[in-house]
């Protein structure tokens, strides 16, 4: 059972808990909530821009705002940046 | 008084001046009261006015005389200044007042006198007194704005009560879960749109928000598995409130107070959806490849520092700040130097929504600039849209009309 925290109002997701009020029973997967659902409190971050609990280090309050699009594709580069790397230390 | 935290072993200081200002606001719903001084002393009908009179020429004159306050409070005291239980007192006090004073005015709209008012009230005078009390209802409406975003559940209470005297308990559902999320989109009923004029919005955003806000609930009881047509509905049981409220004052004061009741309900409908209609003009999201608007960022507001109206409203006016972070309390918002500003407070912009044509004039070119004078990227409002991209050009964005 993991925990999932909503980036900009720290609102966090319970799996064992679940959220009954809105809908979700204790002991719902965090990937069985519906991609589209907002974060109860603060209603401006959606199930996919959740992180788990243990990537979190402080909230985007302070207008640095990260979008589940511009973190994929932030990954995605960072990824290419290691394939070049690795390409490069081959002779 | 100074608030001090030590980051790194430096010790920032700062003083917020507007802490003692912040209490203007539960003062506010005095303003009726005011009218009763007022008419002992000259007796004329017109005081009975003074509610709209304030809130659209006082209000506006003092934030043109007294103008802007860009403090901001540094990054690292953000925290200590919302943990500081003073500033969520102040709005909690607005409430009992707020009640207080419509009780007050329904016993005079019912027919009663007191010293200094000999005769039961004329139908003019009744008639001004709602629209006063209608002015303090819509100001009411954005103290239960502030204390519905809270995540502590006696504030979200606190809220429906606050919304009880207009019968918008709706409001804080489809805010928080409606509004917020579909902010700046053609979707969102509480959006004004580029060539659309408050006359046209009124209709739209009061049946859209109110159908939005049973989509809403409708759709969170779906997921449980259980019937909508419950007290568990946030509608209904923050619709009780007003049913409570209402009711009482009828039963204490005669139900010929019930179209009164009803115009100071419309008069604060209308003051809050104005609002709505100038703080997001022609503010467009862009629709990113994957299907969702692009995240809400500061230049999807309209912003004031107007001091004025910036103290009676709990900062609504740093309204870019309250997008991006919508949980924060009202004292640490702050005010983005990026985010696009209006040339008035919200109180005098609201005058100029009610004659379209100036309100095109000062607006239309402020929403083009920020565009870069590419139309396509503001939110159009179908009606006008053709007209809006004959006069201005299609610009270079490939999506134009909503």
């Amino acid at each position: 059972m993991s925990q999932w925290i909503c980036p900009n109002c720290e609102y966090v997701y319970d799996e064992a808990k679940g959220d009954p009020r809105e809908g979700w029973p204790p002991g719902t997967p965090f990937s069985e909530i519906d991609a589209d659902w907002p974060c109860p409190d603060c209603g401006v971050r959606e199930q996919v821009d959740f992180l788990p609990i243990e990537d979190f280090e402080h909230n985007d309050q302070d207008g640095n705002t990260i979008a589940a699009e511009t973190r994929t594709s932030a990954q995605r580069k960072a990824a290419e940046r290691q394939d070049e790397a690795t390409e490069g230390e081959q002779p | 008084m100074t608030i001090r935290a030590t980051v790194d072993g430096r010790v920032i200081r700062w003083r917020d001046r507007k802490r003692y200002l912040w209490i203007m606001g539960a003062i506010m719903p005095l303003i009726p009261l005011m009218m009763w001084g007022l008419y002992a002393w000259t007796g004329s009908t017109i005081v009975w006015f003074f509610g709209p009179f304030f809130v659209f020429v006082l209000i506006p004159l003092f934030d043109l005389l007294a103008g802007l306050d860009p403090n901001n409070p540094p990054d690292e005291l953000i925290e200590a200044l919302e943990e500081d239980r003073y500033y969520r007192y102040v709005t909690y006090a607005f409430i009992p007042v707020q009640i207080a004073g419509l009780i007050w005015g329904s016993y005079l709209l019912g027919g009663g006198t007191l010293p200094g008012i000999d005769d039961p009230l004329t139908v003019v005078q009744r008639f001004g007194l709602a629209l006063g009390l209608g002015m303090v209802a819509g100001i009411g409406i954005n103290t239960a704005h502030e204390l519905g975003h809270k995540k502590e559940h006696h504030e979200r209470w606190f809220a429906r009560v606050a919304l009880a005297q207009t019968f918008y308990g709706h409001f804080f559902i489809e805010h928080n879960r409606g509004h917020h999320v579909r902010v700046a989109t053609p979707e969102d009923p509480a959006s004004g749109r580029l060539g659309e004029t408050v006359w046209e919005f009124m209709p739209r955003t009061i049946i859209g928000s109110l159908k939005s806000a049973w989509g809403l609930e409708k759709k969170r009881f779906r997921r449980q598995k259980k019937s909508p047509w419950s007290i568990r509905n946030d509608l209904f049981n923050a619709w009780a409130f007003s049913v409570v409220l209402w009711g009482g004052l009828m039963i204490a004061f005669g139900w010929e107070i019930l179209p009164y009741l009803a115009i100071q309900a419309a008069a604060g409908i209308w003051l809050l959806e104005s609002v709505n209609y100038l703080e997001h003009y022609g503010m467009k999201r862009a629709l990113l490849d994957s299907g969702r608007f692009e995240r809400v960022n500061p230049s999807h507001s309209w912003n004031s520092n107007n001091i004025g109206t910036n103290v009676l409203l709990y900062h609504l006016q740093r309204h870019s700040d309250h997008h991006a972070n919508p949980t924060r309390r009202y004292q640490a918002l702050r005010d983005f130097k990026e985010a696009p500003a209006l040339p008035t407070g919200y109180a005098g912009m609201i005058v100029l929504t009610w004659v379209p044509q100036v309100w095109r004039k000062v607006m239309d070119h402020r929403v083009l600039d920020h565009y870069d004078g590419d139309i396509g990227r503001a939110n159009l409002h179908p009606r006008t849209a053709e007209a809006y991209v004959r006069r201005y050009g299609a610009g270079t964005s490939k999506k134009v009309a909503a």
